[in-house]
């Protein structure tokens, strides 16, 4: 199914509001490093949720209205690409971005990633600066 | 091959923990088995542990002093000196395990996909190190800021 919708679900970016942000990560310590350089990076932060897998990722999304997801690929319970592809499923949520924070670098599996729908995609370790950079062209692509 | 395997890890694990922890890498002579003890007078360590299985299989782990780990989880986190806690520094051993051991297998082999296991840390005593360092593989030892961090890699 063809995902026809853009943009998130949180109403962000649009009249200066901010964009709320999901991030999923099974490191608790990754999860703050990342919220941390989202912050300092610059780049226009609203509310801000965090999950430890693919699966819980699902729970909060059915709670918030998220503009935007960083994920990372190898977690327990439900790893990165299956949360994709989850999320491709459901017309709600199928518009949200997803950029993912991995160490992964397989031009195999990053192929396969943006064919089911990511967005994105930063290697661990990296820069804020990589970060605002990679955010602000997908955000601004979904208001284009 | 292990040559190339060995340089590569060397500016993999200098390049991470320059960029996560603004931390500069000696490399000392080739881990032995007379232990942790030359660099750095901590006798508890942490030892990370992640599994790799893709046109070859192993395991990368990491050897850091608490102290040392400690210091780097408070920096990494940007908390408050001396206040990360025991989760906290386990975590982020572990993440670091991922990101060295990603960051090598991409750079080795691209073409490759490469499944990674979930890391884990345990707290491990000098004593016990020494018995790990009979095995075999690459062990490489760097030197930082006095404390010594080990690198080990197992390919079946």
């Amino acid at each position: 199914m063809a995902c026809l919708r853009q943009g998130g679900q949180g109403g962000g970016g649009g009249e200066n509001m901010p964009y709320n942000v999901l991030i999923v990560d099974d490191s608790q310590t990754m999860r703050k490093v990342i919220r941390k350089s989202v912050t300092i990076s610059g780049f226009d932060l609203g509310d801000c949720w965090e999950a430890g897998d693919g699966q819980e990722a699902l729970k909060l999304l059915s709670l918030h209205g998220v503009d935007l997801i960083l994920a990372d690929l190898n977690m327990p319970v439900m790893n990165g690409l299956e949360m994709v592809r989850e999320l491709q499923k459901k017309e709600e949520y199928c518009h949200i971005p997803v950029v993912l924070i991995t160490t992964e670098g397989s031009e195999k599996r990053l192929e396969e990633a943006y064919a089911i729908g990511i967005k994105g995609y930063i290697q661990k370790p990296f820069h804020p600066e990589t970060l605002r950079d990679v955010l602000s062209r997908i955000m601004e692509g979904t208001h284009a | 091959m292990l040559e190339n395997l060995r340089q590569t890890v060397i500016s993999v694990v200098s390049n991470v923990f320059e960029t996560m922890f603004f931390l500069t890498l000696e490399l000392q002579e080739e881990g032995g088995a007379e232990g942790m003890s030359s660099l750095t007078s901590s006798s508890t360590f942490f030892r990370g542990e992640i599994g790799f299985h893709g046109r070859q299989s192993g395991r990368l782990r990491l050897y850091l002093p608490s102290e040392l780990a400690k210091a780097m989880a408070t920096n990494f986190l940007g908390l408050e000196e001396g206040t990360a806690t025991e989760s906290q520094t386990q975590d982020m051993v572990s993440e670091l395990c991922n990101v060295v051991c990603g960051n090598l297998l991409s750079q080795l082999d691209r073409k490759t996909v490469w499944d990674l296991s979930l890391p884990r840390t345990l707290p491990i005593s000098s004593s016990e190190i020494k018995k790990e360092d009979e095995g075999s593989g690459i062990m490489l030892s760097f030197n930082t800021e006095g404390d010594e961090v080990r690198v080990n890699i197992q390919i079946e």
